[in-house]
């Protein structure tokens, strides 16, 4: 799974995502934990790509980081932010 | 401190 590439632009400023879906004209923004994952999804990743990140930079165990990336990826989903590509 | 990771719509173009 990665960030939708056509119509979502994103870019960090000062330590925040900022994300704007031009096909919805939508801006939003993430918090530090989603700003490292969104900047993951810049390319394919596997859920269990996105769960490490979380352990390594934020020290949390893994199975509250694999809850967190369900949910995340669920909000990015909804939002149709995310494309969905055979692995 | 740790917080889950969020996504929240700031606003419409």
């Amino acid at each position: 799974m990665q960030l939708r590439k056509d119509g979502v632009t994103w870019r960090e400023i000062d330590g925040e995502m900022v994300l704007l879906d031009l096909k919805t004209s939508k801006y939003l923004t993430t918090n530090r934990a989603g700003t490292t994952l969104v900047k993951l999804l810049a390319e394919d990743r596997t859920a269990d790509d996105l769960t490490s990140a979380l352990v390594t930079e934020f020290g949390i165990s893994a199975d509250r980081a694999a809850g967190d990336v369900a949910a995340f990826v669920g909000s990015l989903e909804q939002r149709g932010l995310l494309q969905v590509a055979a692995r | 401190m740790y917080e889950s990771p969020m996504i929240q719509e700031v606003g419409s173009v």
